[in-house]
């Protein structure tokens, strides 16, 4: 579990997140969802302990900060635009990221992980030379493979074919089973209304609806499309219709 | 018009300041190029003046223009070849144009221009500086457009043979080793033609006499003298002080002619090439693994990738090939103007500027390794504060790695420069903490200049790389002469003591290069403390 308490965080004298407090619970998946440019990212950032903030963000291991190395190790943090060593095969990767996360895995394990992302002809090759898809399957193995507790996706189905965005969405109920805490920032509302056991929607980095999307819902015939264009706002959308 | 004062515009203004200052640097720099060619021209002339019969004053000058051709052509030629290699077969912008309704044959024509410009502008402003001294020679006023053309069409021919080079290189190769073939084999011929132009030794003919001349310039008319395009204007202009403007003009429409059949070759194997090359493929069967092991550290385990990353990189191999040839060219230098004879006096100024030169080569190696490295770091910063170890071991292990690469190479040099110069114990020992105070110096200001400005494009040409070894020429330089001169002073003041002299001497040095570290390693530790 992860509780964020007040958690406000500024960059070049503009708030980007603002006073946001909330539970993201053990055992469920989490979905934030939101515009381009509310702040999902930098608090994906902010849970990664990449940026520190201020306010509360409590961990079974401590606060959230970024000399907390603890919570760190049992942390999977894939970025919206991973980070590569191109010149690195994607197995040097994996490994590399599990040694610096002092961290080891059993050969047959990596293969189960390379067999199920159908990676297992690619991994001596250069990342540089892998396709955008192959790519994000390396930085979603990376991110995984060491069984962490906490596991932070941002934008996971980046580039991934149809087969690689059924096998993650698996994973991640496999994961949620596990009775881990996970927590999804996405754009595609298809894949949040089918996984999300909570969803947190935030605006102008301010918390502006949190729980199930059935409590969200006015009436059952609602999509979260439609849930999320009446929680944000959207007044002009039917104008930006008509132009199409 | 508008439509060039719109592009003149968008060439001028980018919305940094920054940006117009490295435009006025590069101004400056077009100035100081004009200027050497100038004034060594009119060195030369004047030497030439006090030291030759007029009758002899024409061949020895057009041969001497010959040779600073060929230096100047050879010199373009081989960092056109490593250029085009990327311009025509790697470069992103490629696969944009190539998405667009253009012919490849105008694709060519764009990337052709592109390294026109860039491997012909030294050569064009260092001939205008040339072409401006010309009126004390010859009466060129009524053949100044053949003169000038006679000098277009040595960048053209040379970037075209370059071209055509690559093309032929890499349609006999293919795409995978072709740049690392021909990188090396520009290094190689970089160092034959420093070699051979050092063997024909230029700078005797100001001590000849006439007789001595005549045997010297029949040494002088080497075979591949005579095939180098920049040998062009010089035979040009020797019609043309004969009175044959007419052979002048059919001389260097011939050089043109010959340019625009090249060009058309190239752009014909261009249209054959272009789909072949494209995309990354690099071999995977011969990369050695990175080797990480259970007992590595994080810092041990962050060299390694740092090492490997480097090996694996082609245009870091490229810029390290480069480099071996250039040490191999400046000892060839070294040992050659020993040769050349000389008191202990000026043995010692040259034992430590050349000293200067290996520490310099070092600020330069770590300004394009160093600050290349850090270009990424952004990204890195963030993906390593998400892992489980301490963002400064990042930083510690690159500098360990510079200092380990830097002071290898530096002491490698200084073995090499010791087996010429021979010079006495205590001068070695000097030398020694000198390469370990400025490298330390060096990386200690790479590093606070690259956290300083860690959000901005750090290449070689930005202006805090710029400034970085400018500050590094200039102290490198202040203090080898410090130690240069007072080294002869202790040795030519008998009345005092040797030791103390040579320990002041020692203290200076230590103390100027101590202090200035210490304060940059200050503020690179409180940077990262703030990342």
């Amino acid at each position: 579990m992860i509780k964020i308490n007040n958690i406000e965080f500024c960059k070049n004298n503009k708030i980007i997140i603002d006073s946001l407090t909330h539970t993201f619970e053990k055992g469920k998946i989490n979905f934030i969802i939101g515009e381009n440019g509310v702040g999902k990212t930098t608090l994906l950032n902010i849970l990664g302990g990449v940026f520190d903030s201020t306010g509360v963000k409590s961990t079974d291991y401590g606060d959230i900060c970024t000399e907390n190395h603890q919570y760190k190790a049992e942390l999977g943090f894939l970025m919206e635009t991973p980070f590569f060593y191109y010149n690195l095969t994607s197995d040097e990767f994996i490994d590399l990221v599990l040694s610096l996360r002092k961290k080891e895995v059993s050969s047959d394990e990596k293969k189960r992980w390379y067999e199920l992302f159908k990676m297992i002809d690619f991994t001596n090759i250069p990342i540089s030379s892998l396709s955008k898809g192959a790519r994000q399957k390396t930085a979603i193995i990376s991110t995984l493979i060491h069984d962490p507790e906490y596991i932070l996706m941002d934008e996971p189905v980046n580039g991934l074919d149809p087969v690689g965005v059924k096998i993650l969405k698996e994973i991640l109920v496999a994961e949620k089973k596990k009775n881990k805490t996970i927590i999804v920032s996405t754009h595609i509302l298809e894949i949040a209304e089918k996984l999300a056991d909570d969803v947190l929607v935030i605006k102008d980095g301010k918390k502006i609806a949190s729980g199930n999307i059935s409590d969200l819902r006015k009436n059952a015939d609602e999509e979260l499309e439609d849930i999320f264009l009446r929680l944000t706002e959207n007044h002009d959308y039917e104008k930006v219709l008509s132009l199409i | 018009m508008k439509k060039y004062l719109i592009f003149l515009y968008s060439i001028l203004y980018t919305g940094k300041n920054r940006n117009f200052l490295r435009f006025f640097l590069s101004g400056f720099l077009v100035i100081c190029v004009f200027s050497i060619g100038r004034s060594l021209n009119n060195v030369i002339l004047d030497r030439l003046i006090d030291n030759i019969d007029q009758e002899f004053l024409l061949t020895v000058y057009t041969q001497f223009h010959s040779i600073l051709g060929f230096i100047l052509v050879s010199i373009a030629s081989m960092s056109c070849i490593i250029y085009s290699f990327n311009i025509f077969f790697k470069d992103s912008e490629l696969y944009f144009l190539f998405s667009l309704p253009i012919k490849t044959s105008e694709v060519f024509f764009n990337r052709f221009m592109k390294i026109f410009l860039y491997s012909s502008s030294v050569y064009i402003l260092f001939s205008a500086g040339i072409l401006s001294t010309l009126h004390r020679l010859f009466n060129i006023k009524a053949n100044i457009i053949t003169l000038l053309l006679s000098y277009l069409s040595v960048p053209l021919i040379y970037t075209s043979i370059s071209i055509l080079i690559v093309f032929l290189f890499t349609m006999i190769l293919g795409s995978i080793n072709s740049r690392r073939f021909l990188i090396s084999f520009s290094v190689f011929m970089i160092t034959v033609i420093t070699v051979a132009v050092r063997y024909m030794r230029p700078e005797r003919l100001f001590q000849m006499n006439n007789i001595e001349l005549d045997t010297y310039m029949e040494k002088l008319s080497m075979p591949f003298l005579k095939f180098s395009p920049g040998d062009i204007p010089s035979r040009v202009m020797l019609l043309i002080s004969n009175g044959r403007s007419l052979d002048a003009i059919t001389f260097t429409a011939c050089c043109l002619l010959l340019s625009f059949i090249l060009l058309t070759i190239c752009s014909f194997l261009y249209k054959r090439l272009h789909g072949e090359l494209s995309g990354e493929n690099q071999p995977t069967s011969s990369m050695k693994r990175l080797n990480i092991k259970k007992q590595d550290t994080t810092k041990t385990l962050l060299k390694k990738k740092e090492i490997t990353l480097f090996l694996r990189d082609n245009f870091n191999m490229q810029q390290l090939w480069l480099f071996i040839g250039l040490i191999a060219v400046f000892f060839f230098n070294a040992y050659y103007l020993k040769n050349m004879g000389g008191k202990n006096f000026y043995d010692t100024i040259t034992f430590f500027f050349n000293l200067g030169v290996i520490l310099l080569i070092s600020a330069s190696f770590i300004a394009r390794f160093f600050f290349g490295f850090f270009v990424k770091t952004i990204k890195e910063k963030d993906f390593l504060k998400s892992l489980p170890i301490n963002i400064e071991i990042l930083f510690k292990a690159r500098q360990e790695l510079f200092f380990t690469a830097c002071c290898v190479f530096s002491v490698f040099a200084l073995l090499l420069l010791l087996l010429v110069y021979r010079p006495e114990l205590y001068i070695i020992l000097i030398s020694i903490i000198d390469i370990f105070l400025f490298i330390s110096l060096y990386i200690n200001m790479a590093l606070y200049i690259s956290l300083r400005f860690l959000d901005e494009q750090l290449d070689i040409f930005s202006i805090p790389v710029l400034f970085y070894i400018l500050f590094n020429l200039f102290l490198t330089a202040f203090v080898t002469l410090i130690q240069a001169f007072g080294m002869i002073g202790t040795r030519h003041i008998q009345n005092t003591t040797r030791l103390g002299r040579i320990g002041s001497v020692i203290a200076l040095v230590i103390l100027i290069v101590f202090f200035i570290s210490g304060i940059f390693k200050r503020l690179s530790r409180r940077k990262i403390r703030s990342l």
